[in-house]
Order: C-alpha cells, then structure tokens, then sequence
C-alpha cells in the first residue's frame, strides 16, 4: 500500500520555496556586505544572474584558463557585471567609512567612552569583510587576466593567422576582450619591430618571415591540443532540461560518451568524477560548461 | 617542442652519422676538406636538423643518372644511441641505464627518430622505459632532501627527466612546506 506521492511533495515543496525565495532575497540583501555584492546589483539580478553564481561562474573560468593550453573565448557579459560591482562595492565600502566616521565622531561629542568603544567594535567587522572579500575577487581578476595575457603573448602568432583564416566560427573579437585585443595587436607589432631591426634585416629576403610554416619546424606555436588535462565531470548545468548528449547507463549512472580519436576507443565519462583526459577529446564540453578543469 | 624551445635546437645539433647517396661538388666542406666535392659514400656526421631535411629531399637525377630519382642525399645510419646494444639495455633494466651518458637528450632524439622512420619497436621500449624510469624519478623527488649527497640514479638524468625532477620535487616541497607552516 505505497503510494509515490513525491510528486506532489515536490509541488507542494516548490510552492513554499517560491516563498522562501523571497524571504532569501530579502535576507541577501542584509548580508550583501559578505558577498560579493554591491547594493546596485540587486536591480541587475534577475533569476539566473545573481552576484553569488557569478562568482562561481568566474572561479570555473579562472580555473579553466589556468589548466586548459588554449585560450579560451572571453566572457564578456561576466566580466562587465563583475568589473562593474568590484567599482559599486568600492564605492559602497567609501561611503560607509565616510558614514562610520561621522557616526564616531557624534558618539565621540555626547556619548559615553564604553559605549562608543561597543559600537566601534560593531561596526568594523563588516566593513573588514567587505574589504578583504573585494581584495579576494579583486585578486581572482588580476589572476585570470595576467594568465590570458601571457596566453596572449604566447600564441601571437598563433591568433594573428586566426584572425587571417576568414572560414572560422569565432570571430577574434569574441575571444579576446578589447583590451586584449589592443594589447596583442601593439605588442605583436614592438616584437616584431625588435626582431626585425637585430636580427631579420640582415637575413635573405626569403628567411625573413617570422610565421613560417613551410620550413623544417613551424614557426608558429599551436596550444598542445593533445595535453592532458585533469577533468571533473560536473554534469549538466540545470538539473531540470535533459540534455541530449547524456546517456544513463545500466547501473543508473549518468555519463558523456567522449570518443578518443587515435585510439578508436570510447569512453564514458561519469557524473561527479574525475579523469585525466586529452584536451581535446574534451573541449567541447569544457566550452559548454558540462566538464571542467582541477 | 616549439620553434623557440631551447631544449629542442640543442637536441637538434646532436650528429647522426649518414652516408651520401650523390657526388655533390662544393659540399667538401661537411667532411673537413674545403672547397671539394663530396663523394658517394661517403660517410659523415650530421646534425639532425640538416640530416632530416637531407633524409627526405631526394636529389635531381642528372647528378647520378645511375640512381633512382626517390633516392635522398643522404641515408641515415643507425645511431649509436639507439643501437641494439642500447635497446638491449633498455630492456633488461631501464633504472639501471646511465641515460645521460648516451647522449643529453635521448627522448627528445628517440621521439625524433621514431617519427621519422615510425619505429613502432622503438617507441615500444620507450614507452617501458619512461614509465619505469619514472616511477623512480617520483620515489627520488617524493622523498628527497637535497642536501645530501646525490644518488647515482640522478646523474643517470637526461634533459627532459631532470625537468620532470625539478617540477616534482618543487611541487612535493611547496606542498609539504604549506602543510607545515602555512
């Protein structure tokens, strides 16, 4: 005499939580000052963006970007919301500062010592974790950046023919942000013009290319598309739409089916685990966010 | 193994000894005697860079009408690297072998030579070799304090292991220093 009812539970279940959200929304907005919050975002953050997943989502990225040999497409709209939090939470963290300031200063002109001392006590916690938690996002950035562009001055040469090859899917402009852009077009050019006023003017006309690739060894330098990579198998991003290329197996697992080319062999890559893998038999789905790197 | 990669230009000027397959005037100079011609057959010591190349090209036929036209410069000789001796070596106990006294660069050179003639013998021995060696190489960089005296087995080191050794070892030591004293 079982009857399944958790399908019902579930609705129900869903109901209260529509509640909840609101009541959790409402109690982000008191504790912004432990997030990565600014208190302007809030009109920004709808269901799907919110400062929290953001900063999630920029973890997956830099951490993506450190492992992966090839430079990875940009995210644009991430990296604008998020510049432009770390400015508002800035701002925010001045003017209660400012604010804290003068509040001390009218304890200090009618109020008793100990009293002031408490209230002192008070206030500077969150202030402190606001500032320590805008230096960790702050760092996350610079880290992320600084690994793009030493990807950038890596590949120089490896872009410039991309940006050439008109067939591709991603344009140049979607890889790189504007900034990097401008970086990898001027210091492509200073390289250039130093390696051509040592040494490749005094070269027969023939040799002095420097992307090369007819010669004995190619002159511009691929990512290592075959490296291996250490991979954990998160799954899809929603649990709610079924994703297509998920296949579940007979003991009940989740998995990808990923084929590696050279040796013809298949291999399923389990939710929730973890492999060691060639890059390239799994780029697709680091791009779509189904795999990432550890 | 990049254009600009140090390691590989120096494992590129290892010689390997090669036969020429053509008389070719003014090349005397590859054998010592400037200003004469090469003769055919006769042996010299190559770099690779320009043994690879000379390998491939085969030569225009009015030089030697004699030979066929797919017949290259140069013919390259088995190496005394990788000769059977060698191999043989590999065999009976990889960690035991003095890989840096062969030559500086064995892998990078081995890899080389496996790609250009697709040794699958080659790369079979290799692949046994790599492995066993660097179980050891993870034993020594786990565990070792430099302070000592080094072991045998870490002068045995060709080029690309050394650089294994050293990232190992830094990351077994950044790692256990964090864990001490964070």
């Amino acid at each position: 005499m079982n009857i399944d009812i958790e399908d019902i539970l579930a609705d129900l279940d869903r109901d209260t939580t529509a509640v909840d959200q609101t009541l959790t929304s409402q109690g982000q907005n008191d504790t912004t000052v432990f997030g990565s919050d600014a208190p302007g975002s809030d009109k920004a953050g709808g269901t799907a963006v919110s400062p929290v997943r953001d900063f999630e989502a920029l973890m997956t990225h830099w951490r993506n970007e450190r492992l992966g040999p090839e430079l990875l497409p940009y995210p644009h709209a991430l990296m604008a919301r998020m510049l432009r939090r770390v400015q508002e939470q800035l701002e925010h963290i001045e003017c209660i500062s400012m604010g804290y300031l003068e509040t001390l200063g009218e304890e200090d002109d009618h109020g008793t010592s100990d009293g002031g001392s408490s209230s002192n006590v008070l206030n500077k916690l969150p202030l402190l974790c606001m500032e320590a938690d805008l230096e960790r996002l702050k760092f996350v950035l610079r880290s992320y950046v600084r690994c793009r562009l030493a990807k950038v001055d890596k590949y120089s040469l490896y872009l410039r023919q991309l940006a050439q090859d008109n067939e591709r899917v991603v344009p140049l402009s979607d890889l790189l942000s504007r900034q990097e852009l401008e970086y990898h077009e001027r210091h492509s050019a200073i390289l250039l013009k130093l390696l051509n006023s040592t040494i490749l003017r005094h070269m027969p006309p023939e040799l002095q290319a420097v992307d090369d690739n007819e010669g004995s060894v190619k002159m511009v330098e691929e990512p290592e598309w075959d490296r291996f990579v250490f991979v954990y198998v998160r799954g899809p991003t929603s649990p709610r739409d079924p994703d297509p290329a998920l296949e579940v197996g007979p003991d009940g697992q989740c998995f990808y089916n990923v084929m590696i080319q050279e040796l013809r062999e298949e291999v399923e890559l389990t939710v929730g685990s973890i492999y060691v893998m060639r890059y390239n038999v799994v780029r697709e789905l680091i791009l779509e966010g189904k795999v990432e790197l550890i | 193994m990049g254009y600009y990669d140090i390691d590989d230009i120096l494992a590129d000027a290892a010689k390997f000894p090669c036969r020429f397959n053509y008389a070719v005037p003014g090349l005397g100079y590859l054998e010592g005697n400037v200003g004469e011609e090469i003769k055919k057959n006769a042996k010299v010591e190559l770099p690779l860079w320009l043994a690879r190349i000379l390998a491939i090209v085969g030569g225009d036929e009015d030089a030697d009408p004699d030979a066929e036209g797919a017949l290259p410069f140069v013919e390259l000789l088995a190496p005394e690297i990788l000769s059977s001796r060698v191999m043989n070596a590999i065999k009976s106990s990889p960690v035991a072998l003095d890989v840096h006294s062969i030559n500086a660069h064995f892998y990078a050179l081995a890899v080389k030579w496996a790609t250009l003639f697709d040794d699958r013998e080659l790369v079979r021995v290799l692949n046994y070799m790599l492995l066993e060696r660097t179980r050891e190489i993870h034993n020594h960089a786990a565990s070792g304090t430099l302070g000592g005296a080094p072991s045998t087995f870490m002068l045995t080191l060709d080029e690309f292991e050394k650089k294994l050794y050293r990232d190992t070892h830094s990351g077994c030591k950044e790692t256990r220093r964090w864990i001490v004293r964070k």
